[in-house]
């Protein structure tokens, strides 16, 4: 075989060969749909642990404030406060939450239950933001006003 | 001068070139894997921030609740009454509604001091597809102590007993 003939079947060779191109179009194709759908996954179970931890903190922020509270006024004014800088602190946005009251009877050995629910970003990603709505989150908290706290109605036994 | 060997050497080296990008998705693959390991390490987190917050809770609620009538009435010392510090524990803890599995209490009480401990599992989001890594422990502690007057005593050593909740 001449030198030139050498070389032009070794030219339609390189050309005309498509097995490796095959299986990295494949391989570009699925590495591409496991990147996004894997991305997604993983950014939306993110963004509800996250809002899960900040609607815990306000919640219990929320009741800690209410306990403490001297009077049921200033308990019910503040303790919505608190759950709105708790959530602030976090990096949400106080309007899209929604502080509930399970039991809050404001007297001695009183049990104290708030509950936040926060809608949750249906992806959250780093540096790229929050993104659509997903599912409800909600987080509890509940603690006892102090049964010898002074100027408060009710009896001090508890349990 | 090119001759067979070398044109047969040179066609096998750029059929290589294609297969290398079926590392691609395995690429892909490893990343998401990571993510995955980094929620579900998130959500053992967030169970046991949960954990911790329920303790501190029944603790503070027993320091304040549990303080034993007759000791305080016959000699004027607070001290905790360990069967309803029992008690208000296992109420403070159901009432917080937290989805905490197999969760374990226990208490231990010397005279105003109270302390909780508390060990339960935590439902994993991406973990509980594999086999054996369905959830993860966790734990947590708190002690509170009733107190009247100027401040905290010294801290007497703990033995701590099942709460029974």
């Amino acid at each position: 075989m001449s030198s030139l003939a050498s070389l032009r079947s070794g030219w339609q060779r390189r050309s005309d060969d498509e097995t490796g191109f095959a299986g990295g179009a494949d391989g570009l194709v699925f590495g591409l749909l496991i990147f996004v759908v894997g991305t997604l996954m993983a950014g939306n179970a993110w963004a509800v642990v996250d809002t899960k931890l900040a609607a815990d903190a306000a919640a219990r922020q929320a009741v800690r404030t209410y306990v403490e509270a001297p009077n049921a006024v200033t308990a019910a004014t503040d303790s919505q406060q608190s759950a709105d800088d708790a959530l602030a602190s976090y990096g949400r946005s106080p309007a899209k939450a929604s502080l509930s009251i399970v039991s809050a009877a404001f007297g001695r050995c009183e049990r104290v239950t708030f509950e936040v629910r926060y809608r949750a970003p249906l992806v959250q990603l780093p540096i790229v933001g929050n993104f659509g709505l997903a599912e409800s989150v909600t987080a509890q908290h509940s603690e006892l006003i102090d049964p010898y706290r002074t100027a408060l109605p009710g009896t001090a036994t508890c349990a | 001068m090119i001759t067979d060997a070398e044109g047969l050497q040179g066609s096998s080296q750029a059929t290589e070139k294609g297969s290398a990008l079926a590392l691609v998705p395995a690429g892909f693959l490893v990343l998401i894997i990571l993510a995955a390991i980094a929620v579900d390490s998130a959500v053992a987190f967030l169970g046991q921030r949960q954990l911790g917050d329920a303790v501190a809770a029944a603790a503070n609620d027993a320091a304040a609740a549990a303080i034993s009538n007759s000791s305080f009435y016959r000699g004027g010392q607070i001290n905790i009454d360990p069967a309803v510090a029992a008690l208000v524990v296992c109420q403070s803890i159901k009432a917080q509604g937290s989805n905490l599995q197999h969760l374990q209490v226990s208490i231990a009480v010397a005279g105003p001091v109270i302390a909780v401990r508390a060990t339960a599992s935590v439902q994993e989001v991406f973990g509980r597809a594999l086999p054996g890594l369905h959830s993860r422990q966790v734990s947590a502690a708190a002690s509170a102590q009733a107190e009247n007057g100027p401040g905290p005593t010294a801290a007497a050593p703990l033995d701590f007993i099942a709460a029974g909740c």
